[in-house]
């Protein structure tokens, strides 16, 4: 088996009035009518396979299903239909700036983004002076507290 | 079978070990950092209501009622300890939205983290409940560490109400209303400052309904008392216990893929 694979794979995105309501509007809603939920696909058949060392490249016009593509290959999302297996774990890098906290230090959000991308508590213990090193200008020019 | 299932989990858990511990000490932060006096209020607080419930109620209820400060720290030790951690944990989902939209991650530990830090507060009025139960001259016995059996039960309880409100909470925001008047309600039908003695044996039955009700007579019984409760009563938390967390594990596996469209 290849190490990722995406067979037939075709994802149903939600889009409509439904988000960040209460019990109380989602009853008015209904009532009146006016609640709506669309759904599209964001995905159709996509297939591909891919081997150990392989790169892909995915390109397309905004909106064209990249990320959501992406998204059901990590797990955050499941295809409607089709399915996706791979071999090995996933780290997702997807918008590098999420997940980071004003109240940590920068040893404290490097290590819970590290949590987060599935690294253990001693692989970021030794690698972590090689990546505060690397990313160092990054860091100068946001502001943190002291640590 | 059963071997595999068990080693399933361990990976599982090891797996998620350090995340959760990170996740832990970032909700710490979060809570404490810009507080001066932070986690002395989580201890203060509390000792202040019972201070006030003392004082107000000892002239109703606390003459006939023995060791009237342990029955009362009794009900609101547990009842708090219920009513933080799940208030605490219903909107721990939504507040993750940035990180679960985008990575990976098993969405039960925000919810985990949280109800971790309410058991440490907990654990910590549970150290000062002892102290208060030393001057109102309870006596000490070696059922004392029954307490652990509730307590646990009181753990699985917890997270598994803040499983089902914290899922709810992300398709329904005014949830959170709901919750705090519901609670607010609860703190009257859970016999905290009053005895059922009073009440028929119907509507004592009644309250048999109420879990934190049932937790907090075990408490009780055992502190004040010194009597273990029956079989039948723990099989009843038991059941209460694992009823509600079985009902929130079954909505975060149903509803899994569905919680990212509507944060």
């Amino acid at each position: 088996m290849s190490v990722l694979e995406a067979h037939n794979v075709s994802i149903r995105y939600l889009k409509g009035n439904f988000q960040n309501i209460g019990l109380k509007d989602y009853i008015m809603r209904k009532i009146t009518g006016t609640y709506h939920v669309e759904s599209f696909w964001a995905d159709r058949d996509i297939n591909f396979a891919l081997e150990k060392g392989d790169m892909l490249g995915i390109i397309g016009t905004n909106g064209a299903g990249k990320s959501t593509l992406l998204k059901a290959v990590s797990g955050v999302m499941e295809p409607s239909i089709g399915y996706i297996s791979h071999t090995g774990t996933i780290s997702s890098l997807l918008e590098l700036g999420g997940g980071f906290d004003d109240n940590l230090t920068i040893r404290e959000n490097t290590f819970l983004r590290g949590a987060l991308l599935g690294y253990t508590r001693q692989f970021l213990t030794e690698k972590y002076d090689e990546i505060i090193a690397e990313n160092f200008r990054i860091i100068c020019s946001a502001s943190f507290p002291q640590g | 079978m059963i071997k595999e299932k068990i080693d399933q989990y361990r990976e599982k858990i090891q797996k998620n070990q350090f995340l959760f511990e990170e996740l832990v000490k970032r909700d710490f932060k979060a809570r404490y950092s810009r507080t001066t006096i932070g986690m002395f209020w989580s201890i203060l607080n509390p000792l202040l209501q019972l201070l006030i419930m003392r004082l107000v109620f000892t002239h109703f209820f606390g003459n006939n009622t023995p060791h009237y400060t342990t029955y009362l720290f009794s009900g609101m030790l547990v009842f708090n300890y219920f009513s933080e951690s799940t208030s605490e944990g219903m909107t721990s989902l939504v507040s993750n939205a940035a990180i679960f939209t985008k990575i990976n991650v098993p969405k039960y530990l925000f919810l985990f983290s949280k109800n971790a830090q309410s058991l440490i507060n907990f654990l910590l009025i549970l150290v000062v409940y002892f102290i208060f139960c030393l001057f109102d001259h309870v006596t000490f016995t070696w059922k004392f560490l029954l307490l652990i059996y509730p307590i646990i039960l009181l753990v699985v309880f917890n997270i598994g109400t803040g499983l089902v409100l914290s899922a709810i909470y992300v398709f329904f925001r005014d949830m959170r209303y709901f919750w705090s008047i519901f609670t607010m309600l609860l703190t009257y039908v859970s016999a905290i400052f009053y005895q059922i003695d009073s009440f028929p044996d119907r509507i004592q039955k009644i309250f048999y309904i109420n879990p934190i009700y049932l937790y907090i007579r075990y408490f009780r019984k055992i502190v004040i008392s010194g009597e273990i409760p029956q079989l039948s009563y723990h099989l009843l938390m038991l059941a209460e216990a694992v009823l509600v967390f079985s009902l929130g594990a079954f909505m975060y596996r149903k509803y899994n893929m569905k919680f990212l469209y509507y944060v």
